[in-house]
This record gives C-alpha cells, sequence and structure tokens, in this order.
C-alpha cells in the first residue's frame, strides 16, 4: 500500500484549530480594542490552520481520500481564483466611496484560506456523497 | 466502469468491512467502489481481485463512457 500522502500526523487538526482559534480571538482582540477591523490578521490564522487541518492524515486514510482531496484542492484554486481576482479588479479599477472596514484587496493569506476553506468543504461533502448507500 | 465487487464479494461471503480490511482502505472506499462512485488503481484492484479469486477483467469491465 502506498505511504501516505500527506505531510502531517493526524493530530495536526488540533493544532490547526488552536491556530484558527487564536486568529479569531487576536481579530476580535484588535477590533474591540484599537477599533481595527483587521481581516488580514484573521486570515493568517485561519489560512496557517488550515494547512495543517487539510494536508494532515485523516481517520480513514487510503487512496480515495487522496484523489477526494487532490480533486477539491483543485476545484476550490479555480473557485477562489477566480473570486480573488473579480474583488481584487472590481477593487482595484472602479472608485467608489468604501465604508470603513472593507478589505481594500484580497490578500494572499485571504486567497489561501478562501481555497482552503473551500476545499475543506468539498472534500466532507463528496467524502460524505461518495460513501453513501451503505447497505450493510 | 462497472464491476462485480459486490456480487463476488457476497459469493465469498465477506463484509466490506472484512474486504476492506484484507485489501488495507476503508469501509468507505469499498463502499464507493461497489456503487461505482470511486475507481481504484490498478494496484488495489488486483488486490481486491486477487481477495475475491476472480480475474481482474471479469471484477472490473469497461464502459462506452470510458473511451471518450
Amino acid at each position: 500500500m502506498a505511504k501516505s500522502a500527506f505531510s502531517y500526523a493526524r493530530w495536526c487538526k488540533l493544532l490547526g484549530v488552536l491556530i484558527i482559534l487564536a486568529g479569531i480571538a487576536s481579530f476580535f482582540s484588535k477590533w474591540q480594542r484599537k477599533d481595527i477591523v483587521d481581516w488580514n490578521e484573521l486570515a493568517i490564522g485561519c489560512s496557517w490552520g488550515l494547512v495543517f487541518i487539510y494536508f494532515s492524515k485523516e481517520k480513514q486514510d487510503d487512496e480515495m481520500t487522496y484523489t477526494l482531496k487532490f480533486k477539491a484542492l483543485a476545484k476550490a484554486l479555480i473557485i477562489s481564483f477566480t473570486i480573488t481576482h473579480l474583488y481584487n479588479y472590481i477593487a482595484l479599477n472602479w472608485r467608489y466611496e468604501r465604508p470603513h472596514g472593507e478589505i481594500l484587496s484580497i490578500s494572499a493569506y485571504q486567497f489561501l484560506a478562501l481555497t482552503l476553506v473551500i476545499a475543506t468543504g468539498l472534500f466532507y461533502y463528496s467524502w460524505r456523497n461518495v460513501a453513501s448507500n451503505n447497505d450493510q | 466502469m462497472k464491476n462485480l465487487v459486490k456480487v463476488e464479494r457476497t459469493r465469498m461471503d465477506l463484509t466490506q468491512a472484512a474486504l476492506a480490511d484484507k485489501v488495507q482502505v476503508s469501509r468507505q472506499t469499498i463502499i464507493a467502489i461497489e456503487n461505482g462512485k470511486f475507481t481504484p488503481s490498478t494496484v488495489l484492484a488486483l488486490k481486491i481481485a486477487s481477495i475475491l479469486q476472480c480475474p481482474l477483467e471479469k471484477l472490473f469491465e469497461l464502459e462506452p463512457d470510458d473511451w471518450a
């Protein structure tokens, strides 16, 4: 049997969740204390956390998992790149008054977080779909 | 690709979990293969054929769509 294609041990998922929680805490702390809505701060925590969650081994780790993860990541990349490109094009080219706290353009951290959120969702959705119709 | 994994597994009196255990994959993977939702790699297909004591070409059969 092929060795796992994913680098991180299963416990790294917990580490990922903790990093995301730290990112969320940092985001709200900055918002409350300094009245700064720093979406990039949130995205840094989420992107690092999601890297550990997505690229660590699953409970059922076999070739179907690798295939589904690869397909989910490929779809997510296209979707998030399209969203990022459209948002950045509109935000950077159309001049209009923006309310306080609105994202000026999507950063690399936000792009990565968006990609991995979509990929994680797609992976678990397709996993449930593929493994359904259990007859035993 | 259609397959006779479910038929041959039943003939061998194996559960999905038992087959999964023998070929070292999850039960969900066996379910997905039986339902035609996942096409196994050559190695996994050969392992399943070996456990079910059935020729590979009988166990897995190409459909016209696979040539498109």
